[in-house]
């Protein structure tokens, strides 16, 4: 296949399984906003309304943190089920497996461009005035791009040959959650810890996206350009077993 | 015969073998010893029908995909030449929730074809399937009849050069079937590369201008169709 041929069949893969998932639900596509309100409310109301109003402005510290999160987290995770949930596929015709994370990836981004959208929305309407340094979430968006997309591939690379990893990730996804100061600021660390925490490109994005929405500052470019090299590292690497494997997932008996 | 003109092979295959199985299994000493296929040797030459003849668990399948490029061989060597080559597969990525025409481009997009070509072809497939106003119905709605009348047409205006044919000749109610095993026959007796798979001797005995009669894994016999048909109905 030609790499227009593949354009078009990922275009069309992302356009007709968003659809699919829409005409599950009566709703449809209403649920790309309704679902991330629903949320944002709960946050709101348990961080906001219950514990709210000791710490400053943690509503939107926590969702700027949350809806990264989000993007990252069910980006990878319907990554690491992309190629055997297309089993009847590849089973039966030649197509390069990286179609498969790739349209992953992009379904979620989209359902993420949606969420960023009302974050933006919500930002403004709380108080918070937009300058033109909201700008920098595109580089920083970019940057965190490479890094979900590279980690899909892995991902999707190796869950379907050892599924037992599978459980591991689940794990290891709560982990860095934990790890990336989605409920915490990680500036409020000591010294070491913070340095510790900020290995995880997850922890940087999204202390990136804060500081650019909530205090007016960065992005800082060292910060990125080690996001955007972690990804492509993991980009390389998965794209590369995912090559190499290329003929083992239809061979693997699940 | 036009095996017997043309030096060149358009897809050599040379003691291929492949068995299913888990590569990390044998660690906890239950290694699946499952061979599909042993030691396959045959050529196809442009043009040709090459049927392929044994009995169920022989292979056949796997041995599609083997030359379709979807499995690899573990030992031997497949060697394919500069073509097309693909499995009439139906039904291939049919999403229940997209209308047929949807899933028609999504199928011929799967199934190689560009994205202009898929589009070009749905006139073909909803006149062919005969649909009708179901064409823009969710698949899901349809009954089995009609999805095989999709999954047929979408796979048969998507087919190559060479075709690999898994036994189905004609699928769906009875009209359908009539027409579609009449198309495929078209395609066969053109000057279309075809290797088919079946156990119906009557089947190849029409249409292959030569047959592999293929047994536990490993080529038994090949030749002449008449010659390799009565052998096979003897055993």
């Amino acid at each position: 296949m030609t790499s227009q041929r593949i354009w078009g069949l990922i275009t069309f893969k992302v356009y007709a399984e968003l659809k699919a998932e829409s005409n599950r639900t009566y709703a449809g596509y209403l649920w790309w906003v309704f679902e991330p309100l629903l949320f944002m409310a709960v946050y709101y109301f348990v961080f906001g309304v219950l514990f709210g109003r000791n710490t400053e402005d943690f509503v939107p510290f926590l969702l700027v943190g949350v809806t990264i999160w989000h993007w990252i987290q069910s980006s990878i995770s319907h990554s690491a089920s992309a190629i055997s949930q297309n089993r009847p596929i590849i089973s039966q015709v030649v197509v390069p497996k990286y179609v498969f994370p790739t349209v992953a990836f992009i379904n979620n981004s989209l359902k993420f461009l949606v969420i960023v959208g009302l974050l933006l929305f919500f930002l403004v309407f709380y108080g918070f005035v937009p300058t033109e340094r909201w700008f920098g979430l595109v580089p920083v968006l970019g940057a965190a791009s490479l890094f979900v997309l590279g980690s899909s591939f892995l991902v999707s690379a190796v869950i379907p040959l050892v599924p037992d990893l599978k459980i591991l990730l689940d794990n290891g996804l709560r982990a860095m959650m934990f790890m990336s100061g989605i409920f915490f600021d990680i500036a409020n660390l000591g010294q070491q810890w913070q340095d510790l925490l900020r290995l995880n490109p997850v922890a940087v994005i999204v202390e990136q996206a804060r500081l650019i929405l909530l205090r007016n500052e960065g992005p800082y470019f060292y910060d990125l350009a080690y996001v955007s090299a972690v990804g492509l590292v993991l980009l390389i690497l998965g794209a590369t077993l995912l090559k190499l494997f290329d003929h083992q997932y239809a061979k693997a008996p699940w | 015969m036009v095996g017997a003109n043309s030096p060149k092979p358009l897809i050599s295959l040379r003691h291929v073998g492949f068995s299913y199985g888990k590569p990390g299994a044998s660690f906890w000493g239950r290694r699946a010893e499952h061979s599909a296929i042993r030691d396959i040797s045959f050529d196809v030459y442009p043009g040709e029908t090459v049927g392929i003849i044994g009995g169920n668990g022989a292979g056949k399948t796997t041995l599609l995909k083997l030359i379709a490029g979807v499995l690899k061989p573990a030992l031997g060597t497949i060697t394919r030449a500069d073509v097309r080559i693909s499995m009439l597969s139906l039904q291939v990525g049919f999403l229940p929730h997209l209308t047929g025409r949807e899933n028609a481009i999504l199928g011929g997009l799967l199934l190689g074809l560009s994205k202009e070509q898929a589009k070009k072809n749905l006139a073909l497939i909803e006149e062919f399937s005969e649909l009708q106003a179901f064409i823009d119905e969710p698949f899901g709605t349809y009954s089995s009849g009609m999805k095989a009348r999709l999954g047929f047409s979408v796979a048969y205006f998507a087919s190559n050069e060479v075709v690999l044919i898994d036994e189905v000749l004609g699928v769906g109610d009875r009209d359908f079937r009539i027409k579609s095993t009449a198309a495929i026959k078209e395609m066969i007796t053109t000057n279309r590369t075809v290797v088919l798979v079946s156990h119906n001797v009557a089947t190849l005995r029409e249409t292959a201008n030569r047959v592999v009669w293929i047994s536990e894994g490993a080529t038994h016999m090949e030749g002449d169709t008449a010659d390799i048909l009565e052998a096979y109905a003897a055993s």
